[in-house]
């Protein structure tokens, strides 16, 4: 686990979310994937947001990659508003800016194309000025940042394991030179062995390139080695903000309590570290008709009467540390 | 030279290389099926025939008007592999450059209908749901909610019936079809995780819709238009066969079985060369689109 990370007031905001909404409108009813939800994301940390399907987490990352416009609210990023910019629309430097690398390697490569084709695209977009060789010389440089080597550059995404083609599509990501890094489940489709490849690179590259990541996820072991804060989301909603530190050790919403003991463990010490075991009740409701008061209470095992009144709001219980939950709150 | 720059000159080099291989796999591939094989040599013999017909037939002059009362009726020998039709021509040099009538037809048709329907779908799917999509698929359900061979008798009969106009005809009424496939394939492949990668990237459109989305549909859109070649070939004899499409003495496949039926059975083998004509060249195209399949398909 990383070390308890020091939130320094003083860094730098590079991307701030003010209360966005995002509603898909269906034949059954309006989906409220993402219902108000407000954060900020400072210069080279690594924020997760983590969740079970359907918790709005990749609507959050596709509204701020731009695929989605926000139906309500704001996402500013170096105090310039995107959230109501579709991707189409964005200029070249912002799209530059801001990259992302898909879940599933095996879709997010063209498979007509090989490895160098890929990242030419990339480079001959931005960086016009250089010439072919130039261009390989740049290709050579970025596949030696995700560890890979030359061997790679003429062979088509069907012909790379899932481990190499995920670095390909970071590879490809680093092109343009990005600040931002939306990484949406990049571990979640590969084989353990490539996944700590995967995580070790990231790593280093953001060591280098002083990057900032927004990670996506669900698997909290990944979570746990890699982000600097965590975003707990749940039903279009975050319940919980803290360091991964705290989350980790001093978790305090109910729900996250419960993803955090339904982690597998193998051994006892492992599960000893684990916080006791908080057995919810039923699925997860349908975010087209979402509980009334606050969303988890209908599987909530600790509900009282004012849960389902009234929808908690998302107060600093510690310094650093958000948690939306009436128990928490009225205890502080 | 120095040691980065033939480092670079190298890799470039093994680029050209590895496109030769992959080439070399695809031809490995299509020459796996014997019934693929045997299409495509079927195809470039046929081919090679139509256009060296002048020194591969016994009797180029018998193409055209000519006429030997003393010959006529002639059943098939060594000297008239097919016979001899009502004007003593050599039936077989006359099927021979019928497949040159054929082949150009076939050429004319595709090298405007496979882009123009091409660039037509793709536009549509990719802008799926915008006036351009709508403009252009509803010209196309136009098109195709006329019979085709009304539609392509009426324009023989408006304008003049000749083999121009016929292949006009078989362009109007063929192209809504290709529009139509690749829109649909344009459409499922437009929100894939590759093409948002490549707008996140900033390409622009029309290099998405050329380099990342038409690469992926080209082998559908090609083993079609090598099937439906075969099509070409019918619906142009029919046309001629009507006697709206090429006029005597033309020597065209659909136009000299139209013209040799008067004297059948009594003569019976002169409508013979020409429909096998017809038969092989369709089998050969019909062969060589199955073999494309595979090759596509197996990357």
């Amino acid at each position: 686990m990383k070390e308890p990370y020091e939130m320094k007031r003083c860094d730098k905001t590079i991307l701030k979310v003010e209360h966005l909404k995002k509603y898909f409108n269906t034949q059954k009813g309006t989906v409220r994937a993402v219902d108000d939800i407000s954060f900020n994301v400072f210069k080279g940390e690594t924020l997760a947001i983590v969740g079970e399907s359907g918790s709005g987490k990749t609507t959050t990352a596709n509204v701020i990659l731009g695929r989605y416009t926000a139906t309500e609210g704001s996402v500013f990023y170096k105090s310039i508003e995107i959230g109501s910019i579709s991707l189409t629309m964005r200029p070249i430097w912002l799209r530059r800016e801001i990259q992302v690398v898909f879940q599933d390697p095996a879709t997010s490569l063209n498979p007509k194309k090989t490895v160098k084709d890929i990242i030419e695209t990339a480079i001959k977009i931005h960086y016009p000025q250089l010439n072919k060789y130039e261009r390989i010389e740049k290709m050579l440089e970025l596949l030696g940042y995700v560890g890979l080597t030359e061997d790679h550059l003429f062979k088509l995404p069907g012909e790379l394991g899932g481990g190499e083609r995920q670095l390909v599509a970071l590879a490809r990501a680093l092109a343009t030179n990005p600040t931002l890094l939306i990484l949406d489940e990049p571990t979640s489709s590969l084989d353990v062995s490539a996944q700590s490849r995967i995580l070790v690179t990231l790593l280093n590259i953001q060591k280098n390139k002083d990057l900032t990541y927004i990670l996506i996820t669900h698997d909290l072991a990944v979570v746990k080695n890699i982000s600097h804060r965590i975003n707990v989301m749940y039903l279009g909603k975050i319940v919980e903000t803290a360091t991964t530190y705290e989350i980790f050790t001093k978790a305090l919403h109910p729900y996250t309590q419960m993803l955090l003991s339904s982690i597998p463990t193998i051994s006892e010490e492992e599960s000893k570290i684990l916080p006791k075991r908080v057995e919810p009740r039923g699925e997860v409701p349908s975010a087209i008709n979402p509980p009334s008061g606050c969303r988890f209470s209908s599987r909530c095992p600790f509900a009282i009467d004012i849960c389902t009144k009234r929808e908690p709001l998302l107060e600093e219980v510690i310094t650093d540390h958000f948690v939306a939950c009436h128990l928490v709150n009225k205890n502080v | 030279m120095s040691h980065t720059q033939r480092k670079l000159s190298f890799i470039l080099e093994k680029e050209k290389e590895m496109k030769i291989e992959r080439l070399r796999r695809a031809w490995f591939r299509f020459k796996k099926s014997k019934l693929a094989l045997t299409g495509f040599l079927l195809f470039s013999t046929l081919l090679v025939m139509a256009i060296f017909a002048e020194f591969v037939t016994p009797y180029p002059k018998h193409a055209e008007t000519y006429v030997d009362f003393k010959a006529r009726f002639r059943p098939p020998d060594l000297n008239h592999l097919f016979g001899t039709d009502h004007l003593g021509r050599d039936i077989f040099t006359r099927v021979v450059f019928g497949f040159r009538l054929a082949f150009l037809m076939i050429g004319i048709v595709i090298s405007i209908v496979l882009p123009v329907g091409t660039v037509l779908g793709l536009l549509a799917g990719y802008y799926k749901g915008k006036w351009l999509d709508y403009s252009i698929m509803r010209a196309a359900d136009m098109f195709v909610s006329i019979p085709p061979l009304v539609l392509a008798l009426s324009i023989c009969a408006i304008l003049e019936p000749n083999i121009v106009n016929a292949m006009i005809a078989v362009t109007l009424m063929w192209w809504p079809w290709y529009t139509r496939m690749v829109y649909s394939m344009t459409s499922a492949l437009r929100d894939e995780p590759y093409v948002w990668a490549a707008r996140a990237l900033g390409v622009r459109d029309i290099n998405i819709m050329f380099r990342e989305i038409l690469p992926n549909i080209l082998g559908p859109i090609l083993t079609k238009a090598t099937l439906d070649a075969a099509w070409v070939i019918l619906i142009g004899a029919t046309i001629s066969f009507l006697g709206l499409g090429a006029q005597p003495p033309t020597p065209d496949l659909g136009t000299m079985i139209s013209e040799y039926m008067v004297y059948f059975p009594q003569y019976w083998w002169m409508i013979i060369g020409p429909t096998l004509g017809i038969a092989i060249l369709i089998m050969s195209f019909n062969l060589l689109g199955d073999g494309l399949r595979d090759v596509f398909a197996g990357e």
